[in-house]
């Protein structure tokens, strides 16, 4: 399920198709024509948002495609990084980020194993409940879950304004489960079996066999749910009401208006070039994400 | 005091920070209990503004140093209409906020701050507050719920570079809605900055619509708050105004999705000329945006003919309604040391307001006299020699405090009832069609549904 | 105890994060959910109501506005947004060199985290002459326009930032999907005489019916719930058009804390959407049986 294999097969038109002149040229037209599109359209937004960042605030708004009438100017950057104080927001989300990963991590090997491999009696009760929450609407408990959050069941603690009421309910991620599951389905049952002859209980099965085996896929789960959790903003912005707990995400609606114009357009460029350059280098993985995710959709 | 998020916490973050800057240094009391406290207060600046922040941080050294009982921590949580109801369900409230007069009455009624009636002592300032003012925190069976800290009336702000630019005197500003309007057009004229603006959204379009129906002569809902008056000749005439500023002159802008932040960086970036506006506006523009002091002016608002007075605001300090009675005394004090010492003792004014001035801060900031002229008088008076607010470009607004009634906000559902009416504002603003008649209609309808529900 | 013998407490350890977590963060909130739609709390007491909250609900002028706004994004969501995916696939499918650079162009939009991009477009839609687009459509001599400021282009421009955030990802499944096509099938065409877009409508087509419905169902789905874009831009307005059901919940809830009306509101568009996909998922199989 990737999307490079075009150096082997066809796709609808054949390589006799493509032979034909009138189908060349309009290929290489059509392909042109998608390209550039695809550049203004999905490049040129971030390359605009460059520009803005570094003119000053004057010459984005009256002439917004001036390219740096007055040279270049970096500090607003350096403004966002020490007056806004941008680091820390950048800290919280990078904090919000890693806790999310292990916890999310953490619930869906443990879980995908046990419903996978070990496989009690109540797994198929668990495996329906799992199921079932991916087919009722996650609005529905938006509000219950925040209550749930702010006064936790049994030992009444408040979570509002601790990282934890963000990690602990993303944790919760019955996709990320099912993905484990399924793919710790496929380990060959022979191994397990011959690991049990040699007395290896479920501990070591676990970490001698399964999480061993289980690279590729623990790559994409950690993508998923960090690229998630990077994307998160209404629920980090009800359970963290402080400025200083927030992350890029909660601060910047804030930052819009309060802060100069061109000041802003670097923030927002700050939060999206650390995301950009990282598909950049692992464009591969990310497109393979997506692919997953879609193969286990359908 | 607006009812958008943003505005109130604004509000309530300058007037925490002038004050906290204004009595640091401030001497001493003598040193109490030993049984220890611990106290959360907002008001705390953001990284954003380090000096307001230093500030803040050496104020609560001086307090705690004065009372060794009680261990303060600042805390940056501002009153946002969006959380405030988290932070009460979530027991997360500091132990001292603030919140804007606006939000006051729905916050008695949700028990949401703590009775301080019983903790107030017969010398405390809170009994010296101007009677009118602690009203709003006051509920109707005369318990108290919080304490006024810094009241405004409503003006009309302008930037007076501008007014300069577009061959105007700064020092004569519209004193009536036509002057407003022609001042309007000779902004945009000779300098093509938005000649007026007004806010529309999260509540404040209404607020700002009210204050206007006051000047141009009705409140909106009868006294005793059972029966709405929206539907009335003041407020079609100001829903007239904007009409006549937008789609007849092309003088109002173009974006009318604005709040409270939206417009004060456009009157601080010299992208508007005017607004209506609270007064204590200064600190936020001045402060936070940048704006140089001298381009801030500041007049009463116009009248129209028969015009009732203007709107009043302010900030409340509260308690979190969970605190126990050791942290409401500790709160009580906390408020009372940083909000009101420097009114008392002229050493303490003099010492806050030098650190204010060496952290430029505004000192003499234009807001309303708390607890009486006298009193207010006499702390400018200490502090004369380091007021660093142009306080001469506010004399009419000053003088006008003493004549221009305070009308105060609608008694029940005020928060709804701006709610309706901004869609009324955004309709006139985006529509050149929009019958103002029938969108009043069908307000005044929802309102006194509102209303009803009770 | 032989319950522990035979690993049955090593194997509950195993399912002790995923039982705390889901019981928690998942199903105690959806039970709690119902439980709340009828009743009161101030959370020094609550009490039963009955069905009050959803009476509370119902009356509401603004839920009626509400509906049908969500209604419309999804509408408009669906015809700008669900075409532009499949096309744009399956013209990249055809690519060759450029493929990888194709994909890696349309994804970048899906990089963005959500508020950058809805901010980033704010910008954009700035309503001034002097605004991003209204500089472009200057160009052609056309506007300035509204964009947000208009009741009637609000919606619409809303649902432009979201399909460009959001169209990478639905073109790379369809990708996938086009790129997993049995080659076979085609050439079995093409032997049989089948032009380039016969190949189209009863290869290509078919075969992506599968993924095409899912799609669609988890489109609709997601535009039901939608809330950052309207939140950020406009914030309902003007004139509460672009006010959306979850934008509703959010204000009974975090504005007027009043928890019960929120929960009501939230099962009834659970109801709906579970509904809706049951509905769909059976007219789904009738279709691929068939």
């Amino acid at each position: 399920m990737t999307t490079e294999t075009g150096t082997s097969e066809r796709s609808i038109l054949s390589f006799l198709d493509r032979r034909r002149p009138v189908v060349r040229v309009s290929v290489a037209a059509v392909g042109t024509l998608v390209i550039a599109g695809l550049v203004i359209l999905c490049a040129g937004p971030l390359f605009w948002l460059f520009k803005a960042a570094t003119s000053t605030t004057t010459e984005t708004l009256s002439a917004p495609f001036s390219l740096w009438p007055s040279g270049i100017h970096w500090d607003s950057f350096v403004q966002v990084w020490t007056r806004v104080d941008f680091g820390r927001y950048f800290w919280n989300t990078l904090a919000l980020m890693g806790g999310s990963l292990f916890l999310g991590l953490l619930v869906a090997t443990t879980g995908g194993y046990g419903l996978a491999v070990l496989r009690p009696k109540y797994a198929k009760a668990v495996f329906a409940a799992l199921l079932a929450t991916l087919f009722i609407p996650g609005v529905i408990s938006l509000v219950a879950l925040y209550l749930t959050v702010i006064d936790i069941p049994l030992v009444h603690v408040s979570l509002l304004g601790s990282m934890w009421a963000v990690w602990l309910p993303s944790s919760a991620n019955a996709v990320n489960v099912l993905l484990m599951q399924r793919f710790f389905a496929n380990i060959p049952r022979e191994l397990f079996n011959a690991a049990r002859i040699d007395g290896a209980g479920p501990f070591r099965m676990f970490f001698s066999i399964v999480l061993p085996m289980s690279r590729p896929i623990l790559g994409v789960v950690s993508l998923l749910t960090l690229v998630g959790s990077y994307k998160e903003f209404l629920w980090p912005l009800l359970v963290l009401p402080n400025p200083q707990d927030q992350p890029i995400s909660v601060a910047l609606p804030r930052l819009q208006s309060s802060i100069d114009f061109s000041q802003f357009m670097a923030a927002l460029f700050i939060s999206v070039i650390i995301p950009v350059a990282l598909f950049l280098v692992l464009q591969r993985r990310f497109l393979q994400a997506a692919g997953n995710a879609g193969a286990l959709k359908g | 005091m607006p009812p958008t998020n943003v505005r109130k916490s604004a509000a309530a973050l300058s007037a925490s920070a002038a004050a906290f800057a204004l009595l640091s240094g401030c001497a001493a009391e003598s040193p109490s209990q030993p049984g220890s406290v611990s106290i959360t207060v907002a008001g705390q600046p953001t990284q954003e503004n380090p000096d307001q922040l230093k500030a803040f941080k050496r104020k609560i050294t001086d307090f705690t140093k004065a009372n060794p009982g009680i261990t303060v921590t600042g805390d940056e949580s501002v009153f946002d209409v969006n959380t405030f109801q988290a932070l009460v369900a979530g027991g997360k409230l500091p132990t001292v906020s603030y919140v804007p007069f606006t939000e006051m009455q729905g916050i008695i009624a949700r028990q949401q701050a703590a009775d301080i009636t019983g903790y107030v002592g017969a010398d405390a300032a809170v009994k010296r507050i101007n009677p009118s003012i602690l009203k709003v925190a006051t509920s109707p069976d005369n318990h108290v719920y919080g304490v006024p800290v810094q009241a405004y009336s409503m003006g009309l702000l302008y930037n007076r570079a501008l007014f300069t630019k577009a061959g105007l005197d700064p020092d004569a500003p519209p004193k009536t809605w036509d002057e407003v309007r022609a001042a309007a057009k000779a902004i945009h004229a000779k300098t093509g900055a938005q000649g007026f603006g007004a806010m529309t959204k999260d509540n404040t379009g209404g607020w700002v619509l009210t204050t206007m129906s006051y000047a141009f002569g009705s409140k909106i809902q009868s006294d005793d708050g059972k029966q709405a008056n929206i539907n009335n000749a003041a407020t079609r005439g100001a829903l007239e105004f904007y009409r006549a500023l937008r789609w007849d002159d092309d003088t109002f802008g173009s974006d009318f999705l604005i709040g409270y932040k939206d417009i004060t960086n456009a009157l601080a970036g010299g992208k508007v000329g005017m607004i209506v506006q609270g007064a204590d506006t200064y600190t936020q523009v001045v402060q936070a945006l940048g704006m140089k002091p001298d381009d801030f002016g500041l007049a009463p608002m116009p009248q129209a003919p028969g015009g009732l007075g203007t709107l009043g605001g302010g900030s409340v300090a509260i308690i979190n309604p969970r605190a126990s009675a050791e942290e409401i005394k500790a709160a009580l004090k906390w408020i009372d040391f940083a909000e009101f010492g420097k009114y008392n003792d002229e050493q303490a004014a003099v010492t806050g307001a030098k650190a204010a001035a060496a952290d430029k801060l505004p000192v003499g900031a234009p807001v309303l006299p708390l607890f009486d002229q006298a009193t207010t008088d006499r702390y400018l008076t200490w502090v004369k020699d380091y007021v660093n607010v142009p306080r001469e470009h506010f004399t009419a607004y000053f003088d006008s405090a003493k004549t221009l009634p305070l009308v105060p906000e609608p008694a029940a559902k005020a928060q709804e009832t701006y709610g309706i009416l901004d869609n009324v504002v955004q309709a006139v603003l985006t529509r050149r069609d929009a019958d103002i008649n029938a969108l009043l209609d069908d307000a005044q309808k929802k309102v006194q549904s509102a209303i009803d529900a009770g | 105890m032989r319950w522990v013998r035979r690993g049955g407490l090593s194997t509950l350890i195993f399912f002790i994060p995923l039982l705390a977590s889901f019981g928690l963060f998942s199903w105690w909130p959806i039970l709690r959910s119902l439980l709340l739609s009828l009743q009161r709390t101030n959370f020094l007491t609550s009490e039963w109501v009955g069905l009050d909250n959803f009476a509370r609900v119902l009356r509401d002028p603004l839920l009626l506005t509400a509906t049908w706004n969500t209604l419309w994004f999804a509408i408009l969501a669906f015809v700008i947004g669900f075409p532009v995916p499949v096309i744009l696939a399956v013209f990249i499918g055809e690519l060759r060199r450029a493929r990888r650079l194709a994909s890696a162009l349309v994804y970048l939009p899906v990089i963005f985290p959500p508020v950058v991009a809805v901010l980033l477009w704010k910008a954009f839609f700035d309503p001034s002459p002097q605004g991003v687009f209204n500089t472009v459509l200057g160009w052609f001599d056309i506007g300035p326009v509204p964009w947000l400021n208009s009741g009637d282009l609000a919606m619409p421009s809303i649902v432009l930032q979201a399909t460009w955030a959001s169209f990478g990802t639905a073109t790379i499944i369809y990708l996938a999907t086009l790129m997993s096509i049995q080659t076979e099938l085609y050439d079995a065409a093409e032997a049989d005489g089948a032009a380039v877009s016969r190949r189209f409508w009863h290869i290509t087509l078919p075969q992506m019916r599968g993924v095409l419905l899912v799609m669609f169902l988890l489109q609709v789905i997601g535009t039901f719930q939608v809330f950052t874009e309207p939140y950020i831009m406009t914030n309902g307005g003007p004139e509460n058009r672009t006010v959306t059901i979850l934008m509703l919940i959010y204000r009974y809830a975090f504005i007027s804390g009043d928890y019960g009306r929120a929960t009501a509101l939230s099962v009834l568009l659970a109801i709906v959407l579970s509904a809706l996909s049951a509905v769909y998922l059976w007219a789904t199989r009738r279709w691929s049986t068939s």
